[in-house]
């Protein structure tokens, strides 16, 4: 079998078998974060097994900038809701600041190492090469993933206030990262574009687009939408808005961010749209998680052994803080204890989905770089996230006495 | 691709806004990334889709099928008029367009109930019979009629040009079940019509195969004296038929089992099947057209899973159809088809005549209802994949004049597949078996399924 079709059928195979595996009512299986996809592409990619090359995954690059767009625009539907209920604006500005927070102490720390281990020669405030690479770094690891708060809190049967106060904190920090992802794409002017514009504009352009498309989306659906083109409407203007950055070097995740986010607030069928995509983000997931794994290449960055431990260690510090943080201004919080910080480590499509997408636009040391920075904090909140937020939650007494078998209370994913 | 559904006029007139404001994104993106030929495929997609849905709605007021509304949408999208879509994204587009087909053949397969099959088998046998040797004949000899405006027939010996109006004789016999499937799932008409040019569209690729092995024996030593006559053809046919069922059958069986023991998320398992199957059948050299048109025809009637799976199809139909037919358009050669219209209009205009003339030949013999009388040749005149595929092997085959014969080829089919689904949807609109005529069904609510 030619190596096209070997990845057509590993494709087809872990897609078959995540639909084959999860039941409806019963808690997601397999890893917490939902990465596990990525740690198959890796064991197949060019560190390890080396099945599948650089040059076949290029192949699909297509794919993974839809399976990339439409995991943002799901992203971008749901922002500001935890399935019906919509998230308080404290609560949504908390999960920013949270964001923005993690972000800027990872990417403040890894410009600073990048800086000493590869000196440009450039004042810092035009080393534009370093900022992307450092930024995109910071946004990969800046999320606490959504999945594993679910993951756990579905385990531990988990309900209450600190329950829910992360679920809300987790859902919000999507935001920072989704949109910096543009302005950083835009730092080095894109190669694509025939007009040169000032960063700032292009960067406003790629919200406007997205934005743009969602309210037209949601034009037509207003028409449409007892109609069987439904999903037709939605794929189209998805795939428009996909292409269209894509064509012009912009980020595809900002763009359907924004997409999505203006869909849900113009149309008046937010629920039924959710309802309706929803259920597609774990096939999206999948392959595209599987596509990320597959492209990581550990020798392919440089001084790994000094920035991977330099990121990771600034990642824990500013979920640190985010916990003393949320500790201070919440009472369900403390009870948690030393256990919420790192809890809060846990991360994983997201951070993936920017490392990809960094790979992606910026092929070579800057993107394998911020991919194996995302790939080493999905693995790192995998093993000690998931433990620590069920004592923590156990901690604040919100986890089910364990008393064998009883009906579950499942956040709906 | 609904049907029923009636929208007022500001409903298009806002759909029309959005396309305009479409279609200045996608003229504003290409002037802005002059470079960006090999990355367009995705955003021609998504525009391809949206405004093959956004014209075939407004269309709908004169009463043209979704179907052409599409192919004129990718025709004005396409590289040879606003250039929206150039030709690196028609190509690149062309894995999804496999995909469109092998989905649509399974829909097509599923839809041949063996009682269909039984209650028209006197009409099919009968139009089986007349539609396939009349109209090959028919078209052959209009082919030699028209050889003076054929500028390269005229250089053909009389043996040749015999043998290449059979091999046209042939090209002409070739249906569009996704034309027909296309109409049908539009209008969601029911009626002896609709189920008689399904069941003759659907089984008429097994006699195009079998009769295209006999032509291309008879035909070989005409065009090209030196060739000896050989049976090759027939042991091809025979591996690539018998192979095809058999792998169809399998495949309707696997996916039978599948909904039977797990029936969910069926789209999307369709979706990948598709994608994996199209390239394993590539690499077999099987008939993909017929290994799905068997494996739904396994479905349904092998199985008691033919409903669910019919439905799981026919959700994806908004996309699917509107991508075929829009890509098709993108890819009708405009420039050719307005240097040859003339003779294509000639050739098409007689494949017609003779399609009719065979139509009302099988209806007398076969004693059809008055509604089949009428009209029972109005669901064969749409053409497109198939014979565009038997021209493109004609050009590799015979260089000398194979390129004129195909680019004659993509004229015609290109004619036929405009005209044909005006003339179905026209016929199925008459005889009342469009839903247009019953009572306006309640439009299915958006589900979650995927």
């Amino acid at each position: 079998m030619t190596p096209l079709g070997l990845l057509f059928a590993l494709l087809a195979a872990a897609f078959l078998g995540t639909i084959l595996m999860g039941r409806p009512g019963q808690p997601r299986r397999g890893t917490a974060s939902g990465s596990g996809s990525a740690l198959a592409g890796f064991l197949l990619g060019p560190t390890l097994l080396g099945v599948v090359t650089p040059a076949v995954v290029d192949l699909f690059t297509p794919l993974a900038q839809v399976g990339l767009g439409w995991l943002a625009l799901i992203l971008g539907l749901d922002y500001g809701y935890v399935d019906r209920r919509r998230i308080a604006p404290i609560r949504r500005a908390a999960g920013g600041l949270a964001g923005a927070l993690a972000l800027a102490l990872v990417a403040a720390v890894a410009f600073v190492i990048l800086r000493r281990l590869q000196p440009t020669g450039l004042p810092w405030n035009q080393d534009a090469r370093t900022w992307i690479e450092a930024g995109g770094i910071g946004a990969a690891c800046a999320e606490t993933t959504r999945l594993s708060i679910r993951w756990v809190a579905d385990r531990i049967h988990a309900e209450g206030p600190l329950t829910e106060l992360l679920t809300d904190i987790s859902d919000a920090d999507d935001l920072v990262p989704m949109l910096l992802c543009g302005g950083l794409f835009v730092l080095e002017p894109p190669a694509g574009l025939r007009w040169g514009a000032h960063p700032a504009l292009l960067w406003t352009g790629q919200l406007v687009l997205g934005a743009a498309i969602g309210v037209i989306t949601a034009l037509l659906l207003a028409r449409e939408f007892r109609s069987q083109s439904l999903w037709g409407v939605l794929f189209g203007t998805s795939t428009v808005a996909i292409g269209l950055a894509v064509r012009a070097d912009l980020s595809v995740l900002t763009v359907a961010f924004a997409m999505g986010v203006g869909l849900s607030h113009v149309s008046a069928h937010r629920q039924a749209l959710r309802a309706l995509v929803v259920p597609v983000e774990n096939p999206l997931r999948l392959p595209a998680l599987l596509l990320a794994g597959a492209r990581i290449d550990l020798a392919a960055v440089p001084f790994l052994a000094w920035i991977v431990p330099a990121v990771l260690a600034a990642r824990v510090a500013s979920k640190v803080l985010v916990a003393a943080c949320l500790a201070l201004l919440s009472p369900a919080a403390r009870k948690a204890g030393p256990w919420l910080a790192p809890g809060l480590l846990a991360c994983g499509p997201t951070a993936l989905s920017i490392g990809l997408a960094f790979a992606l636009r910026f092929p070579g040391p800057i993107g394998d770089t911020v991919l194996v920075c995302a790939a080493a904090s999905t693995l790192l909140g995998e093993l000690v996230a998931p433990a620590s937020l069920k004592r923590g939650l156990r901690h604040a007494g919100e986890a089910a006495p364990q008393t064998g078998s009883q009906p579950m209370v499942r956040l709906a994913t | 691709m609904s049907g029923g559904e009636q929208k007022s006029l500001p409903s298009r007139g806002v759909e029309l806004l959005v396309l305009a404001v479409l279609v200045g994104l996608m003229v504003l993106a290409i002037r802005a990334t002059p470079h960006g030929h090999g990355t367009s495929a995705l955003a021609a997609l998504g525009f391809l889709l949206l405004a093959g849905t956004v014209v075939a709605s407004v269309l709908e007021i004169v009463g043209i099928p979704h179907l052409t509304a599409y192919l004129l949408a990718g025709m004005a999208a396409g590289p040879y008029a606003l250039g929206l879509v150039d030709h690196q994204a028609v190509t690149d587009l062309s894995p999804i367009n496999a995909l469109a087909l092998s989905l649509i053949a399974l829909a097509g397969g599923a839809e041949l109930r063996l009682s269909l099959l039984r209650d028209a088998l006197r009409s099919l046998a009968w139009a089986t019979l007349t539609q396939n040797l009349l109209v090959l004949l028919g078209m052959a000899a209009v082919f030699v009629a028209l050889r003076p405006l054929l500028p390269f027939a005229a250089s053909l010996s009389t043996s040749a040009l015999v043998g290449v109006a059979l091999v046209w004789g042939t090209m002409a016999i070739t249906r569009s079940p996704a034309a027909t499937l296309g109409v049908l799932s539009q209008t969601r008409a029911k009626g002896p019509l609709a189920d008689f040019t399904l069941a003759f569209v659907m089984t008429s690729d097994v006699v195009v195969v079998i009769l295209l092995a006999i032509v291309f024996t008879i035909a070989d030593p005409l065009i090209e004296p030196g060739t000896p006559f050989s049976f090759g053809a027939f042991r091809r046919l025979g591996h690539e038929v018998l192979g095809s069922v058999a792998v169809g059958s399998t495949l309707g069986l696997m996916l039978a089992a599948y909904i039977r023991f797990v029936g969910r998320q069926l789209v999307l398992v369709l979706v990948v099947l598709g994608l994996v199957m199209t390239q394993v059948i590539d690499y077999l050299r099987f008939d993909w057209l017929l290994i799905f048109i068997t494996a739904g025809f396994v479905v349904q009637n092998l199985s008691s899973q033919g409903e669910k799976f019919i439905q799981s199809i026919d959700r994806l139909g908004e996309v699917v159809y509107v991508v075929f037919f829009a890509i098709a358009g993108a890819h009708l050669d405009l420039p050719l088809l307005g240097k040859l219209w003339p003779v294509a209009l000639a050739l098409g205009v007689g494949r017609a005549l003779v399609t009719v003339g065979a139509g009302k030949v099988a209806s007398h013999l076969a004693r059809d209802p008055p509604a089949l009388r009428t009209w029972a040749w109005s669901g064969l005149v749409s053409q497109a994949g198939l014979a565009l595929g038997i021209a493109a092997k004609i050009q590799n085959q015979f260089p000398t004049f194979g390129d004129a014969f195909a680019a004659m080829a993509v004229a015609t089919v290109a004619l036929n597949e405009l005209v044909g689904p005006v003339l179905f949807k026209t016929a199925l609109d008459r005889t009342g078996e469009s839903t247009r005529h019953e009572a306006t069904e309640p439009a299915p609510a958006a589900t979650s399924s995927t």
